[in-house]
């Protein structure tokens, strides 16, 4: 009786197999989208490098006033919030992750060595955050957040943040220099170390001159919204008697510029 | 040592996906098997309504009634309004041992050729009312609807046509509805019946329904003249009935047009009762028959339908608890970051495919919620009912409130069990 009816089995069978199928086909292929666009993301930050370093190794003093390493910060923020979303979905055991982060530490290192070159030689106080976390530190989640927000709020800041629990030699050479106990979380501003959780409101009254980026950071977005909200300035009194209308456009380097005068 | 131990955490792994995996893989086999057979093999039936009175049975309906006098009216009006043939209506009324008004609210209907009013002493359970009832009936066709139901006019007729056009049909049951849902457990309750209503269909159409509930089901009065009464069964005596049925190579049909209003029960607690009710009958009943199970002699039940049943009171078990506790660690977390972060609304990740979520795991728990609502749709075409409406939300809690009364009930079961040997 049932016996003609087998081929309902087969069938649902087939269908059900064929739509896992898909499911992991379709997961799959997203990761692997994924790590090819943090990979692009990771050579662009390593060619921004690189042209930085040999501009100025060509250029010697001159190439102080020009600045290519606020694209930088932003290429480094958009590839940590992709490794934090990468860690959050696939864990911090994945291969893929461990990578990833071990080349983002590395370059983050790079990017501090040229900056410190740069700030010797033009004779401006680099101002830069490090952050040592570990995988099992409860702490660190939290502190996770109040760097990812900071990051968001003034994205000219530079926070290297490193994972400790990576085992990188490098790291662990960061940590010897500037003599970080192995407590985290711990922060390094201004050449002071200080290690457990510090708030937002902590971390930007930490220093004197992060308070300073911070107050010419706000100021600065004051501005910009004085400028939106007062669109057109009557300039000078145009041939015919009219006044010509002018918008006063405020040059995008001389923003950046600012924050490297002391 | 060290690597012993490496290892079996490892298989420990592995064997974790796997089995997870493959239970996901059996659940989306049944919904696959349930979709493919309602769309690509449903059952092709000539649907004859018998126009010719002389050609419909004789029915009689049973109202067992205990404390529900504000109900039973309502029922008792249901039944007398009936679009059939009224002297080949019977009601027989059992007021069994009822210490409200149940009695006297019924004596405005004595004197009503079609109804016959009988009480007696309450003996526990609705199965004795029952059976006290069909001593007293000789009709072809007898059927029984609970108190807190009432019926669509044209139910009966609907009904009746299933048993004169096979004659290996020996019970029809109705598409069941929540009557005037109020609050959001009764919305839920009705959104459930209206999935329950795509089921019925569908077994139907396999031939394969393995229970006639209460109200409104319908059975040749010779099902009970050869296969014995109604048993005690658990507090179940519908689904003992039905499986007596199968075994004796009978099948049961789905009449989607015969319409019966239920109440649903308004608070949390009487809901539960209700349904630990409901699984521990069909827990006990489940091991009183086993024997059924895996055999192909019963169309599909056998092999499908009831492993497909217990399936799915494992994997709620199993499921409902992972669920809860995922859900509860990411509010956990929104908090902290939020105390920690203040609150930053449309935070920048949304703002790239990178970050939608399409690991297996997502991907399938989205693949369920669709499935859902087709289930629930379908339903709401079975029953001629508009699609959208915002009542479908209220089936999200469902899970939460399923697990109370399947742990309770898979507890009572093991619990008699061990007083059983005593």
């Amino acid at each position: 009786m049932l016996k003609s009816e087998w081929f309902k089995y087969v069938l649902s069978f087939l269908v059900t197999g064929t739509i896992l199928v898909l499911i992991f086909y379709v997961s799959d292929l997203a990761n692997k989208k994924r790590i090819e666009e943090m990979r692009s993301i990771q050579d662009n930050i390593t060619i921004d490098l690189l042209s930085s370093e040999t501009q100025f190794s060509l250029l010697n003093k001159s190439s102080c006033t020009q600045d290519s390493t606020s694209i930088l910060s932003s290429e480094v923020n958009k590839l940590s919030e992709r490794l934090g979303y990468m860690e959050e979905k696939f864990g911090s055991e994945n291969a893929n992750v461990i990578s990833l982060k071990k080349n983002y530490s590395l370059l983050l290192i790079k990017d501090y060595l040229l900056m410190s070159e740069l700030s010797k030689k033009c004779n401006i106080k680099p101002i830069f955050i490090f952050y040592f976390y570990s995988q099992d530190c409860e702490e660190c989640r939290r502190q996770n957040y109040v760097f990812a927000a900071l990051r968001e709020k003034y994205p000219d800041l530079r926070v290297y943040s490193f994972d400790t629990s990576l085992d990188l030699s490098a790291i662990n050479t960061l940590l010897t220099m500037n003599k970080v106990p192995k407590i985290y979380p711990a922060i390094v501003v201004d050449n002071k170390v200080y290690t457990g959780f510090k708030s937002i409101e902590e971390v930007e009254s930490s220093s004197p001159e992060l308070t300073k980026i911070i107050k010419d950071e706000a100021a600065k977005a004051a501005k910009a919204a004085a400028q939106t909200s007062v669109k057109l300035v009557p300039a000078v009194k145009g041939k015919e008697g009219l006044p010509v209308v002018e918008p006063e456009v405020e040059p995008a380097d001389s923003a950046t510029s600012n924050e490297a005068q002391p | 040592m060290a690597v012993f131990v490496y290892n079996y955490n490892y298989y420990m792994e592995v064997f974790n996906q796997i089995f997870i995996y493959l239970a996901l893989f059996v659940g989306l086999y049944f919904q696959v098997f349930m979709i493919l057979t309602y769309f690509v093999w449903p059952k092709k039936e000539k649907n004859l309504m018998i126009t010719d009175s002389i050609l419909l049975p004789t029915v009689s309906i049973i109202v067992p009634c205990f404390n529900e006098g504000n109900t039973v009216e309502k029922t008792m009006h249901s039944l007398l309004a009936l679009d059939y043939p009224k002297e080949k209506l019977d009601i027989v009324v059992i007021d069994d041992g009822s210490t409200d008004n149940t009695w006297e609210v019924v004596q405005q209907f004595k004197d009503n050729p079609q109804v016959r009013l009988f009480h007696k002493e309450n003996e526990g359970s609705k199965f004795a009312a029952l059976n006290f009832a069909l001593d007293l009936i000789s009709t072809e066709i007898v059927g029984c609807l609970d108190a807190d139901s009432s019926v669509d006019s044209q139910a009966l007729r609907h009904s009746v046509q299933f048993f004169k056009n096979d004659e290996n049909v020996s019970a029809v049951i109705p598409a069941m509805t929540i009557d005037n849902p109020k609050n959001i457990l009764q919305y839920m309750q009705k959104v459930e019946y209206e999935m329950i209503t795509f089921s019925k269909k569908v077994f139907h159409d396999l031939e394969s329904i393995y229970v006639a509930p209460g109200p409104f089901a319908l059975f040749r009065k010779e099902v009970f003249d050869t296969l014995g009464y109604y048993k005690e069964a658990h507090h179940t005596e519908d689904l003992e009935i039905t499986f007596r049925i199968l075994m004796s190579g009978k099948k049961v049909a789905f009449s989607s047009e015969s319409y019966v209003y239920t109440v649903a029960p308004r608070k949390l607690i009487p809901l539960i009762k209700q349904r630990v009710r409901w699984m521990y009958g069909f827990i006990k009943n489940m091991l009183d028959y086993k024997f059924l199970l895996f055999k192909t002699d019963y169309k599909h039940i056998g092999i499908l339908v009831l492993p497909a049943n217990i399936f799915g009171i494992l994997s709620v078990l199993i499921l409902v608890p992972l669920i809860a506790y995922s859900l509860i660690k990411s509010i956990y977390f929104f908090i902290e970051k939020t105390i920690v972060t203040g609150w930053i609304p449309g935070h920048v990740g949304a703002s790239s495919w990178f970050f939608i979520d399409t690991r297996p795991e997502a991907i399938i728990r989205i693949l369920t919620i669709v499935i859902l609502i087709t289930t629930i749709f379908l339903g709401r075409s079975i029953l001629k009912k508009k699609y959208l409406s915002w009542d479908i939300l209220a089936i999200l809690i469902y899970p939460y409130i399923s697990i109370i009364w399947t742990v309770k009930a898979i507890w009572n079961a093991i619990r008699s069990k061990k007083s059983a040997w005593r």
